[in-house]
């Protein structure tokens, strides 16, 4: 009973990781109904650009924790704006090959410069393990479940609330309309796509002091948000954080109870059931195109 | 005989009631018309028959068997085809191939015989074409068949989604809105067409805003207003019905 | 007889394809043989993604079913070359068919993410079940033979695999302007529509996934017997992704375009080896500026093609 809980508590952690990546899948989705591939990679890239920024001017970690999301921002947005802008009007499968081509990009523009070996990054926490719920969990991971709750609730606000957020909701549903009532559609999807990269960037450095930083570092992990996103119903922040959860968790159970070979295996087995069955997620009931 | 069967017909999107309750018997050969004022639930019902949409309550019956268990792509096998509000043309083709694929699914000879390149092949292409041509003369296209829709003007794209529709010779017709976006002089000609398709012996349902085109050309009309039934007759009486006129009068005020 | 200018054109084509490996090197034979095998898969994504325009990143998958499916049935059953090829494409094949059927509810990011998953499971799967498939040490495979005659070297495989192009080509050329392909198509360009005129979306994008993956299975098939070893680590989400960016820098849409794209990826290693890391850079680059300024390939700029 002891052993479960702590692989459900460990598995929570595990899916926050999952979860803050797939909150950047669904901002770019919901602003432009687009989904970017290489959301994984871009973070990947910016974790490995901030080391370097670490080593070459060696300011503080928490510094460095501040200016990760604007140094994110800025490189999703230029992304979205050389790369994906000038295919926005023609057919989304354009948009979507392009992102599996900046996902060969930047996946492997990382092993070129700076090789395949992992590096060490520091923890902004102490490795001091806490008790929650009558389970160990390490801090880092705690605080990866509270930055993940804490974007989510941020981001729920963001797009219920804000002018800004309420525009990008309605540039991805018809982006002629929106377009047409002068919402400003380029803007907010570079805004989306920055927002996705900064939270991505945040998300790496979360990772890579559990992980240890290595150009494979977040393949796999954006599969795992995928599965979350696909399970909490794409378009839906809390659906895509509770969906995240729930596949660290059963990952983790799968892992130790059943084989721990197969459990990415397991957990894509998940993905193609549920858009089998239900691939608007378990959450959202799906609704037809109008015509 | 009736020809097309609605009965307590119902369906909802995420709690909002789009048709309600609505029943009514379009007769075989016969020229329906169903109107109401915009978001009545017109082109709701009509994705309904085409099983675009699942109905929540009620039941669909086409000469007497239900369509609910049917998917899109069986109806036009049934004899029932339809048309676009919006134009769901085959954008990057021309008009010709437009046409040949709203009868492909009758002269195709099937996945191993096109591999293949099987005589049948051949001939199901010659006849599909054939047809087409046939189509495309009758709505004054021919000059326009190899032309990409996407290059035409609107009023053509409309006869080349009525081509398509026709192509595979269909008992039940349901136009939604083909008159949309016309000048007088073109609504007229959708007009005749219409009563030269009741001349072959096809039943027309006709979702319309354009009144002039329904009253000149409905013999039978069902209103609907909020996704209820609220009159159902002859053009002279809906013309007459208090209910009607208030709701037109609404919508009225409403754009005022 | 008067011959159209097209017809010369394939004509002329088809010669210089026969006449290539001459006076090449034994390593140049091994180069046209890949780029044969290349173009099998690039035809295969022709079908799937050029003509019913749905998107698999999961390709390798299909061809390491077909792979091994042909080298098991060539070293366990004694099953003769060109019939174990045969094997090893209706085995992918029938995968295809099950893979198509998420892809029926979903698309775009979802199906990719879906093709994704099963090329990773079948990776996975043909790993660890070691005893069939050598797991680690891998699988070795007899060299191809037709009927009873060993193809020794590259030059002579060279031609079969030549045959089988063509004849696989010219099988997709006929889909392509059958009423069969046009359906598909049509689907493609609005499922709505296409649905509506008739056109079953479920039984074409099934047939669609299933040819593919045959498609696909036969070029692992060869693959296999060209390279004489299987390892799963040549299965991989970069080898599928390769054949993606090979599949768009050809172009979609005809077969001389799956030619360009095979040559592509096969002379592409050799061009980029100073690059070595970057090879996957250029890759990805090609893919981005690809969709930007030519989507449609390659060969597009050779056709002025208007339907």
């Amino acid at each position: 009973m002891d052993v479960a809980l702590q692989l459900v508590v460990s598995g929570l952690a595990l899916g926050s990781i999952y979860a803050l990546l797939a909150l950047s899948l669904v901002i770019i989705n919901k602003a432009t109904d687009v989904v970017n591939f290489s959301q994984g990679e871009m973070a990947m890239l910016g974790t490995f650009a901030c080391l370097a920024l670490l080593a070459a001017t060696g300011i503080p970690l928490v510094l460095l924790m501040v200016l990760a999301f604007p140094l994110g921002f800025a490189f999703g947005a230029i992304v979205e704006r050389l790369a994906i802008r000038p295919l926005a009007s023609g057919p989304p499968i354009n948009a979507l090959i392009a992102t599996i081509g900046l996902w060969l990009v930047f996946h492997h523009l990382a092993g070129w410069i700076w090789g395949y070996d992992p590096y060490r990054f520091p923890s902004l926490f102490s490795p001091e393990p806490v008790t929650l719920l009558g389970a160990r969990i390490s801090q880092n991971s705690l605080g990866t479940l509270g930055v993940s709750l804490g974007v989510m609730a941020a981001l729920y606000l963001f797009f219920e609330h804000t002018r800004l957020g309420i525009g990008m909701r309605a540039a991805s549903l018809n982006r002629r309309a929106a377009q047409l009532m002068g919402v400003n559609v380029g803007r907010i999807s570079m805004t989306a796509w920055g927002l996705a990269s900064g939270i991505g960037v945040v998300a790496g450095m979360l990772v890579a002091p559990v992980t240890f930083l290595d150009f494979e570092m977040m393949v796999i992990v954006l599969l795992k948000a995928f599965a979350g996103a696909i399970l909490g119903g794409f378009n839906s922040l809390p659906g895509a954080v509770i969906g995240c959860l729930v596949i660290g968790v059963v990952e983790n159970l799968f892992s130790a109870y059943i084989s721990n070979a197969f459990k990415d295996a397991f957990a894509f087995g998940i993905i193609v059931l549920v858009l089998m069955f239900r691939p608007a997620g378990l959450f959202t009931r799906i609704t037809g195109t109008k015509v | 005989m009736s020809l097309l069967e609605i009965s307590g017909l119902s369906i909802a999107f995420a709690g909002l009631r789009a048709l309600e309750d609505v029943s009514f018997e379009v007769r075989e050969n016969e020229i329906f018309g169903l109107i109401g004022p915009n978001g009545a639930g017109k082109s709701t019902l009509l994705n309904c028959v085409s099983r675009l949409y699942t109905p929540t309550r009620g039941e669909i019956r086409y000469r007497g068997e239900s369509l609910l268990g049917r998917q899109i792509h069986e109806l036009p096998g049934l004899g029932i085809r339809r048309t676009f509000q919006n134009l769901e043309l085959f954008r990057d083709a021309s008009v010709r191939e437009n046409v040949i694929l709203g009868a492909a699914f009758r002269y195709r000879a099937g996945a191993g015989a096109d591999l293949l390149r099987l005589p049948s092949s051949a001939r199901g292409e010659r006849e599909a074409g054939r047809r087409a041509d046939e189509l495309l003369a009758t709505l004054g296209l021919r000059e326009h068949a190899a032309t990409r829709v996407s290059a035409l003007p609107y009023g053509i794209q409309k006869s080349v989604e009525m081509a398509r529709a026709l192509a595979s010779e269909p008992k039940l017709l349901l136009l939604d809105e083909p008159a949309a976006g016309m000048n007088p002089e073109e609504s007229r000609r959708v007009g005749a067409t219409i009563r030269a398709l009741r001349e072959q012996g096809i039943t027309v349902v006709l979702v319309e805003h354009d009144m002039r085109l329904v009253m000149s050309v409905c013999e039978r009309i069902v209103v609907l207003d909020h996704g209820e039934k609220i009159c159902e007759g002859d053009p002279a009486r809906v013309r007459a019905d208090p209910p009607v006129i208030a709701a037109y009068l609404g919508e009225e005020t409403e754009d005022a | 007889m008067r011959i159209g200018p097209k017809a010369a054109l394939l004509s002329a084509g088809v010669l210089a394809l026969a006449l290539a490996p001459l006076g090449l090197s034994h390593y140049g034979h091994f180069i046209l043989a890949t780029t044969l095998v290349y173009a099998l898969v690039a035809l295969s994504l022709n079908v799937l993604l050029g003509m019913a325009g749905q998107i698999s990143i999961g390709h390798a998958g299909f061809w390491a079913l077909g792979a091994y499916g042909s080298a098991i049935a060539m070293q366990t059953f004694g099953v003769p070359f060109i019939l174990a090829i045969f094997v090893g494409g209706i085995v992918a094949g029938a995968f295809g068919a099950l893979v198509a059927l998420p892809a029926l509810r979903v698309s775009g990011h979802y199906l990719a993410i879906a093709t994704l998953a099963f090329a990773l499971v079948v990776q996975q799967v043909l790993f660890e079940w070691e005893s069939v498939t050598g797991g680690r040490q891998g699988l070795a495979v007899p060299r191809p033979s037709l009927f009873g005659v060993e193809l020794v070297n590259d030059f002579a495989y060279y031609y079969f695999l030549l045959a089988l192009f063509l004849a696989c080509a010219w099988l997709t050329r006929n889909l392509r302007f059958s009423l069969t392909g046009r359906s598909l198509m049509a689907l493609r360009m609005s499922a709505v529509a296409a649905q509506s005129a008739g056109i079953s979306r479920a039984r074409h994008i099934i047939f669609a996934f299933a040819l593919s993956a045959f498609l696909a299975g036969v070029s692992g098939a060869c693959y296999g017997s060209l390279i004489g070893r299987l390892s799963t680590e040549t299965f991989s989400l970069t080898a599928s992704l390769s054949f993606l960016t090979m599949a768009v820098i050809g172009g979609l849409g005809s077969e001389a375009g799956a030619l360009l794209g095979g040559a592509f990826l096969a002379l592409a290693p050799e061009v980029l080896r100073e690059l070595k890391d970057a090879q996957m850079v250029v890759y990805g680059l090609i893919l981005v500026l690809c969709m930007q300024f030519l989507p449609n390939g390659l060969a597009s700029l050779f056709s002025s093609r208007k339907r």
